[in-house]
């Protein structure tokens, strides 16, 4: 029996910034059919996330996906501490009474972005203007900051709270299934015989599936952290939810940038 | 919009509050699924090699995979236990790690 809504995560042999989930999976559309039985005893009928790995049968072509997988993940979570060390600078400076003056950050910098949003202070320096224009701006950045942050959200509900499947295939043909309660309990039915290098593989595989789920917890608990002392800023009175979606948005300018910087630096230091 | 928002925040931060009811045990079982003439697979035909029952107040439990020799003694698949064993260390690793992000949480939000 399948689970009763699943949400797909699928490796990317090539780590990406745009990649729906840490440079790392890309979400692919719910689907009603599934290729074998996803029966794995006490794991059934239930919500679940999907993590395939699908690696190509070239022993050394797929470590390199793995490789790359890996020091992507790696990469997402520095710079998940990045933005939550940005973010308490930025939270500090505010309770030592510092002025929040803009231009003190750089213009379009996340910093700059995050106190526009909130409506502490316009770019350039002046107090939030209540011009039309300027409002409709920040309405549709908010709504788009909202709309990614429940998608957030919604991903985290599926990550979280339910089963992980974790799928090793070898060019596309299935060799290996975990099913991961969120508390740890763990099933794993392979196709026999397995061999070390598969072995390998998959506990690879389950490792980047397990360490992206707690990546989707430690953001979840950067950003309401960062939102509870955001409020503050915040003078409307649904400050705490205007907060959030606005603490998303940094985390994820924040290691965009830190990506960015991080690739920049390969490319130098590769010449 | 926003309430629709604050259901989700709810719903998760729930979920996250549950965890602390269900870590009393955490159980890791490695099971094993043949190939049929076809090369297809049916996973709900898993048979199990092995299981390992972790209790939170120190207690374990363990089903180790063993083969009857031609003298009807029993011996351990080693191989099949290294698999199993390695499977048991990801969990421990990953409840660690979970533990951590949730201790991690909650004194960001002290702070």
């Amino acid at each position: 029996m399948p689970p009763s809504a699943t949400n797909t995560y699928v490796l990317l042999g090539n780590p990406s910034q745009e990649a729906d989930l840490f440079g790392v999976w890309r979400a692919e559309p719910d689907s009603a059919e599934t290729p074998v039985s996803f029966d794995l005893g006490s794991a059934t009928g239930l919500e679940a996330a999907v993590f395939v790995c699908d690696l190509p049968a070239n022993q050394e072509q797929a470590n390199t996906d793995i490789n790359r997988a890996e020091a992507a993940l790696q990469a997402s979570l520095i710079s998940l501490g990045v933005a939550q060390a940005r973010l308490d600078s930025l939270l500090r400076s505010q309770a030592d009474g510092i002025s929040f003056s803009i231009p003190s950050y750089a213009p379009g910098s996340p910093e700059s972005q995050l106190l526009s949003l909130l409506g502490a202070q316009e770019p350039g320096g002046e107090w939030e203007s209540a011009s039309f224009e300027a409002g409709e701006l920040k309405f549709s950045q908010w709504k788009k900051a909202t709309d990614e942050f429940q998608e957030f959200i919604h991903r985290l509900n599926q990550i979280v709270g339910h089963f992980a499947w974790v799928e090793t295939q070898i060019s596309s043909r299935l060799m290996v299934r975990s099913s991961v309660s969120w508390t740890g309990n763990l099933e794993t039915a392979w196709n026999i015989p397995p061999t070390s290098e598969l072995a390998i593989l998959h506990q690879r595989a389950l490792k980047l599936a397990l360490t992206s789920r707690n990546a989707m917890l430690r953001a979840f608990g950067i950003i309401s952290a960062g939102a509870v002392k955001l409020t503050a800023l915040v003078a409307s009175p649904a400050g705490a939810i205007l907060a959030l979606p606005a603490a998303w948005k940094f985390v994820r300018q924040v290691q965009a940038e830190t990506a960015r910087y991080t690739s920049i630096k390969e490319e130098i230091s590769h010449g | 919009m926003a309430n629709d928002l604050e259901n989700s925040i709810r719903s998760a931060a729930e979920k996250i509050a549950a965890y602390v009811d269900n870590i009393a045990t955490m159980t890791v079982e490695t099971k094993y699924v043949k190939i049929d003439a076809k090369g297809d697979t049916d996973f709900s035909q898993a048979k199990p090699i092995a299981r390992t029952v972790i209790r939170i107040d120190g207690d374990s439990e363990a089903i180790l995979p063993v083969r009857v020799g031609e003298d009807g003694a029993l011996a351990v698949d080693a191989d099949l236990l290294d698999l199993h064993n390695q499977n048991v260390v990801t969990a421990i690793d990953y409840r660690a790690q979970l533990l951590n992000a949730l201790i991690g949480m909650l004194k960001s939000t002290s702070r």
